[in-house]
């Protein structure tokens, strides 16, 4: 059963809508692991709930824009933990590599620099937040995240006119204990492109330019 | 390869009674991950509201109950005579449900353990409470071997459940239950749940019981 709906619409009109699987990678698994648990009664191991979305331009799917300058400039392959060609990452089997990150990660909004330059990085936003997602309960069993991205003032700015969408993923916000700093593969930062996610996705390329807006409708729901 | 819409919950259920440290008897099963907990596990990793960000639930797992209900009860004439149950019954239910031993660990719709005994307390009729335990803590912190595992643990004492009149006590189902449940209160609702041929509790044995839920 699909969980993932993508409704891209052009000039309001809809023209393309898929409907994936997505993998709830073994980051989230630990993270659901350690959410239903305390350290000490009254004190939970974890205190972070789904808050963020991404999209990017690697995964198998990759369009051959991503290789291509301005993208490949500023979103050059590498730079994810396993460092791969851009080109790897996918959800029907997720664990080779395990994916943890998006692989090739774009901005919301922010500068063209290439990924994790020291001085810009703290000014791009490399995630979508509430407002422009929001999250209801379809059934009372599921969480279902809704984001919807305006390209006339996200993702394609700049010299990046043409940006082809090949994958997404879902993060919670990253705070491990409440009030204490939380490990890497837990700390989820809008500032930076690669924070660790529990929920991926890649699909066939969806081009975004400044007349495309795109809805990423993603279920999570548990079964018995 | 794997290819997930829905995430799975597995579990696992070992129940191992000991006398003077020998292992005289264990369970295995695997357990249902009922839909209350489904429900429970949607809201918790969910916020109710941004700027400020509430959060929808706060509850986590945190305490166990047995009981005598359940379709893998072998031991009827026990469970339905007096002391434990029967016309001056103290465990045959008359508080939401009949008690007939009908509930199975395959039905996500269960909302409690079907014939809940007491972990310590007194014997009066359900649903009279004051006093009685009837579900108790897990140990703290639970394992997490694998990482995307939380394994839970509880050592029933020689002295719980099983105490004066109720000298053997047919277990046959047991609950898991967040901290959200009252552990004066008899019929809490469970997350998971799971049933299993009878295991009669006496006063010379100790239940240890580890649960596992994978993700």
């Amino acid at each position: 059963m699909n969980n993932v709906f993508i409704n891209h619409y052009r000039h309001g009109k809809l023209v393309d809508h898929r409907e994936l699987h997505n993998v709830w990678v073994d980051n989230g698994r630990k993270y659901l692991a350690e959410m239903i648990t305390e350290t000490v009664f009254g004190s939970p191991v974890r205190e972070d709930r789904l808050k963020y979305f991404g999209v990017g331009i690697g995964s198998t799917r990759r369009n051959v824009l991503a290789t291509q300058a301005p993208l490949s400039t500023s979103y050059p392959a590498g730079n994810d933990p396993w460092a791969t060609a851009g080109n790897e990452y996918q959800k029907e089997y997720a664990p080779s590599p395990d994916v943890q990150t998006l692989e090739l990660p774009v901005r919301k909004s922010g500068g063209e620099l290439a990924y994790d330059d020291p001085l810009l990085s703290a000014t791009d936003v490399w995630l979508f937040e509430p407002p422009d997602v929001y999250f209801t309960h379809q059934t009372t069993q599921s969480v279902t995240a809704h984001c919807f991205i305006d390209a006339s003032t996200y993702v394609t700015y700049g010299s990046f006119t043409q940006v082809p969408l090949t994958e997404a993923g879902l993060y919670t916000d990253g705070v491990h204990n409440a009030g204490g700093a939380a490990p890497a593969d837990v700390a989820v930062d809008v500032n930076k492109p690669y924070s660790p996610l529990v929920a991926y996705v890649n699909f066939d390329t969806i081009l975004l330019d400044s007349n495309s807006t795109v809805e990423f409708i993603w279920s999570v729901r548990f079964a018995p | 390869m794997r290819i997930i819409d829905d995430i799975q919950v597995k579990q696992n259920v070992y129940i191992t009674a000991r006398e003077r440290g020998k292992i005289v008897a264990r369970r295995e099963g695997h357990n249902i991950f009922l839909n209350t907990g489904r429900e429970w596990l949607a809201a918790l990793i969910s916020y109710a509201s941004f700027a400020p960000d509430v959060f929808e639930n706060v509850d986590r797992v945190r305490y166990m109950g047995f009981g005598i209900g359940g379709f893998r009860q072998l031991a009827l004439p026990t469970a339905n005579s007096s002391p434990i149950g029967g016309v001056s019954d103290a465990y045959r239910a008359s508080y939401s449900q009949a008690g007939a031993n009908n509930q199975t660990d395959t039905d996500p719709d269960v909302v409690q353990v079907e014939r809940p005994v007491r972990v310590t307390g007194g014997t009066n009729d359900y649903p009279t409470n004051t006093g009685d335990r009837w579900v108790e803590q897990i140990q703290a912190p639970p394992e997490h071997n694998p990482a995307s595992t939380s394994t839970f643990r509880r050592l029933f004492g020689q002295q719980e459940i099983n105490y004066s009149p109720y000298i053997s006590v047919p277990l046959s189902e047991i609950g898991l239950f967040t901290s959200a449940a009252n552990p004066e209160f008899a019929f809490n609702p469970p997350v998971a749940y799971d049933t299993f041929d009878t295991l009669s509790k006496t006063a010379a044995f100790e239940l240890e019981v580890i649960w596992t839920l994978s993700f």
